[in-house]
């Protein structure tokens, strides 16, 4: 087994990497930081997702300060969506501690291996969507549910040189997606950005960059209904989150000030293979397991 | 005209002041965090230096944070390593409930009570979580 200034080094440029990694594509460092440790260093997965679950905190905070001043993120979407995604991850929180305390960790690694692979999907849908952007497809009528929860908003898309009006339309099935996304990040220890955004990109029919600011917004409100369940279990590892939050949270601050010049094409072909190969590697470890 | 623009004017004030406070909550984990790891390699006072495999940090549960509030303060005045570390990361969870709390207050100075309301709703489910769900977990 490895020595734990070893580890120490070697986790903290890990998650760098990771967090560096992760915004310059946009998906959260913590779907990598879990994989590290588990595949890597052979943590045992609850102690992976607590601190995982605590670097999200770290990263989704930081962007947040950022976004804030693009004023592109919908404040009060977030907040009423947040409603959601808490009470979704402390019933994942649960599941987590009971799937662990029951010896059916595999379960864990299947399901995360899946959502790696279907992240690696994702990544493409947006690479696709940046390059044909347009507002045809942004919803601008109002409905009973967003005209009630104010749900609507505009933005000034540099790329088409006007502002944009939009209206949330499906509110409930939002609502319902974001649930999920709130169990997944609380089972898993991750942000669950990527669901996040389809909840509101798809199913409510926002515009891309509102729907991506809003989800950075709501990670970290979303990690902090879980993180702290898992602090007071004892899943969180002060020797192991350690060089994983603060790891995570420079990666991200230098991708994050690095991604606004340039579109790193390459980049994200790279991401797409290491979520695949960890995809497939966490299935493997899950089935061994069962 | 003059009245929206004011209410937005606020709104932005607070907006940025929730900005600020999130960076520099960061901030100050991070460098707590920093702080606790870098001690660590000097052994420092009654402090041993960590487990020597991580191995040995997880079987032995080495790095299970403290619980009681005046076990961790006095754990920080004698800078141990592992509680400037726990104080970096109690610092983080602390931040998003901070920020709904903001959010809420901003909400109350738009007069908008029912975003009063689900901003209140979030903090509920935030709170039960953390303070009710989490100590029957841990048992």
């Amino acid at each position: 087994m490895v020595a734990t200034e070893t580890f120490l080094l070697l986790m903290l440029v890990a998650s760098v990497g990771a967090g560096w990694l992760g915004s310059m594509v946009g998906i959260g460092g913590g779907l990598l930081v879990v994989p590290i440790l588990t595949l890597g260093f052979g943590v045992p997965v609850q102690y992976a997702i607590g601190a995982s679950m605590v670097s999200v905190i770290g990263t989704s905070s930081g962007a947040a300060s950022a976004f804030i001043k693009d004023r592109m993120s919908n404040f009060k979407i977030g907040t009423f969506l947040n409603a959601a995604t808490t009470s979704g991850a402390v019933i994942g929180a649960v599941l987590t501690i009971f799937l662990v305390g029951s010896g059916l960790s595999w379960v864990i690694y299947l399901v995360f291996g899946t959502v790696l692979i279907v992240s690696s999907f994702d990544l493409y849908r947006k690479v696709r969507k940046e390059r044909q952007l347009s507002s045809a497809d942004i919803n601008t009528t109002p409905n009973r549910l967003s005209t009630a929860l104010e749900l609507r908003g505009e933005y000034f898309d540099p790329s088409l040189n006007q502002a944009v009006p939009y209206e949330a339309e499906r509110v409930a099935g939002g609502f319902l997606v974001m649930l999920m996304a709130g169990l997944l990040a609380g089972l898993l220890g991750l942000g669950s950005g990527t669901l996040k955004v389809i909840g509101m990109d798809i199913v409510m029919r926002l515009p891309f960059k509102v729907s991506t600011t809003t989800s950075n917004f709501m990670i970290g409100v979303t990690a902090a209904a879980s993180a702290g369940i898992f602090f007071l279990k004892g899943y969180v590892d002060l020797v192991i989150v350690g060089p994983v939050a603060i790891g995570v949270v420079m990666g991200s601050f230098v991708g994050s000030r690095l991604v606004r010049r340039s579109k790193p094409m390459y980049l994200r072909v790279l991401f797409v293979i290491v979520l695949v190969v960890a995809g497939v590697e966490m299935l493997q470890k899950g089935v061994i397991s069962i | 005209m003059k009245e929206g623009e004011k209410e937005d004017r606020v709104e932005y004030d607070l907006e940025s002041a929730i900005g600020l406070a999130l960076r520099y909550g960061v901030v100050l984990s991070s460098a707590l965090i920093a702080v606790g790891l870098v001690l660590s390699s000097f052994k420092v006072g009654s402090f041993a230096g960590f487990p020597p495999t991580l191995e040995g940090v997880i079987s032995t549960g080495y790095g299970k944070p403290v619980y009681s509030m005046g076990t961790l303060g006095a754990q920080l005045g004698k800078f141990e390593p592992l509680s400037i570390i726990e104080a970096g990361v109690l610092v983080l969870l602390a931040i998003p409930f901070f920020r709904v709390a903001v959010g809420g207050i901003m909400f109350v100075a738009e007069k908008n009570w029912k975003y009063v309301a689900i901003s209140a709703l979030v903090l509920a489910v935030l709170l039960v979580g953390t303070f009710i769900v989490g100590p029957i977990e841990a048992r």
